[in-house]
């Protein structure tokens, strides 16, 4: 049976490093909805990651023609996209886990990936 | 000689501090570690991204979300009058048809919704819809007269009924507000079917749960906010349950300030101005909860809130353009609702 005892100990120190070691290689352990490092695109039938810590602006190809993803202070959006409505460049700016651009004309997903707050979104 | 008498624990045996148990049972319950994660494939069809979601050893998973996303791909080409040879675009051109199968499920299901809404659902919209485009990601504003020829022609249609319509005058079905839920309740039936023990077919919002969540039993259900699209109004938790959400904030244009969006009203052929901005519906199957959720968006909160309340099964979250939101009476016995948008708040 485990003792618990209040006193820290020195196993104590080798079982944090050893947490925040497994905590920081394992971004699928974040909290639900936790902000992100990087997003996912899926364009063109392929997937590739995006990340949200180093801004910039990037060319995601689709059937209509290239959107523009621009990672701004930790958050991406799409700019530029070649469909009519453009609800994609509506749904963003997206940061936390979950949370998703999604083109239907042009056939780009863009995601946060990680633990979501719910299991799906009705819209 | 000097012994020590204070008791302490075995060699071998494993010592935490009490502040490391508290600190390492938080990191767990944070992380949700242990909590079991599902399969999710995603695919582009019937004019939406479809997520399928389930909870089974991956091999099988494969297989049978594989073979749901074939279920509902041969559903779009039967129930989507875009495919050149579907029996919708075979209606359009006047030909003679044989309603049977899934087709005649799915317009029966979308009749009993416009039966009862008298007309709020209205499955031989298809003119209007392609005149205004909108479903096509062509929005143009008719003119007034283009609208009333529509709406003329759409009073003097005669909806097939029955097994067979025998051709002749084009009929302009458009299933759009019920084929998506229908697609989502067969999908669901073949996942059972195959074994599959708990997931999730949502398609662009219109979803359906099946078995108990594992972790926690319930399925929680986020609604989009209005206003902020990565935002929640809601959340609900729920069981077994079909989900769909009729809306006036996603798909829209503007043309000279005027906003367009895609709910067309039947009995005027224009964008409905019921006083909604979302109406999200939760029924047993989905394809009535797909189309109660637009004809409850036509009809207004007073006369939506009567449809469902009338309904066996149905329950409904009603957010009027001023924020507030209306509940049916079922909400709150069995599924929870929690607020979660900073523009929503409660009626009165």
């Amino acid at each position: 049976m485990m003792e618990v005892k209040t006193r820290p100990r020195i196993t104590d120190g080798a079982l944090l490093v050893l947490l925040a070691v497994f905590t920081a290689v394992s971004p699928r352990l974040l909290p639900a909805g936790a902000v992100g490092d990087r997003v996912l695109v899926q364009a063109g039938g392929k997937e590739w990651g995006v990340p949200l810590l180093e801004d910039g602006r990037r060319e995601v190809p689709g059937p209509l023609g290239p959107a523009v993803l621009v990672v701004e202070s930790g958050s991406a959006r799409l700019q530029n996209a070649p469909c009519p409505l453009k609800i994609c460049e509506r749904m963003g700016p997206i940061r936390r886990a979950g949370e998703v651009i999604v083109c239907l004309p042009n056939r780009i997903v863009v995601k946060v990936p990680g633990r979501e707050v719910v299991d799906a979104v009705t819209r | 000689m000097m012994t020590d008498t204070a008791p302490g624990p075995a060699l071998g045996e494993p010592r935490l501090s009490l502040p490391l148990c508290i600190l390492l049972t938080a990191v767990l319950a944070l992380t949700g570690c242990g909590e079991p994660r599902p399969y999710k494939e995603t695919r582009f069809m019937m004019g939406t991204l479809v997520e399928v979601s389930v909870y089974a050893p991956e091999k099988a998973a494969v297989q049978a979300v594989s073979r749901a996303f074939d279920r509902m791909a041969q559903l779009e080409r039967v129930a989507h009058a875009g495919h050149e040879d579907s029996p919708l675009a075979r209606l359009r051109r006047g030909e003679a048809v044989v309603l049977e199968g899934d087709l005649a499920r799915i317009l029966e299901a979308g009749m009993a919704v416009a039966r009862a809404s008298s007309g709020a659902f209205d499955p031989a919209m298809g003119e209007l819809v392609d005149l205004w485009g909108l479903s096509m990601d062509r929005p143009r504003r008719p003119s007034d007269g283009e609208i009333g020829e529509a709406l003329a022609r759409k009073a003097g249609l005669a909806l097939p009924s029955g097994a067979c319509c025998p051709g002749g005058a084009p009929v302009w079905m458009d299933l759009g507000g019920v084929a998506k839920g229908y697609a989502v309740d067969m999908a669901v039936e073949l996942l059972v079917d195959a074994g599959v023990a708990s997931g999730v077919v949502n398609a662009g919002g219109d979803l359906r749960t099946f078995g108990r969540r594992p972790g926690r039993g319930i399925w929680k259900i986020g609604i989009q906010d209005p206003d902020s699209p990565q935002e929640l109004a809601g959340v609900l938790q729920v069981g077994q349950l079909s989900v769909a959400t009729s809306g006036d904030y996603q798909r829209y244009f503007e043309e000279d300030g005027v906003r367009y969006h895609h709910i067309l009203d039947p009995a005027t052929g224009y964008p409905a101005r019921s006083g909604l901005r979302s109406v999200t519906v939760l029924a047993p199957d989905c394809v009535t909860a797909d189309a109660l959720a637009t004809a409850v968006f036509v009809l207004g909160a007073e006369k939506g809130m009567k449809l469902l309340e009338g309904w066996p099964g149905a329950e409904g979250v009603l957010i009027k353009e001023d924020g507030t939101v209306l509940l049916t009476g079922g909400i709150g016995d069995g599924i929870r609702f929690e607020r979660a948008g900073k523009g929503i708040r409660d009626q009165g």
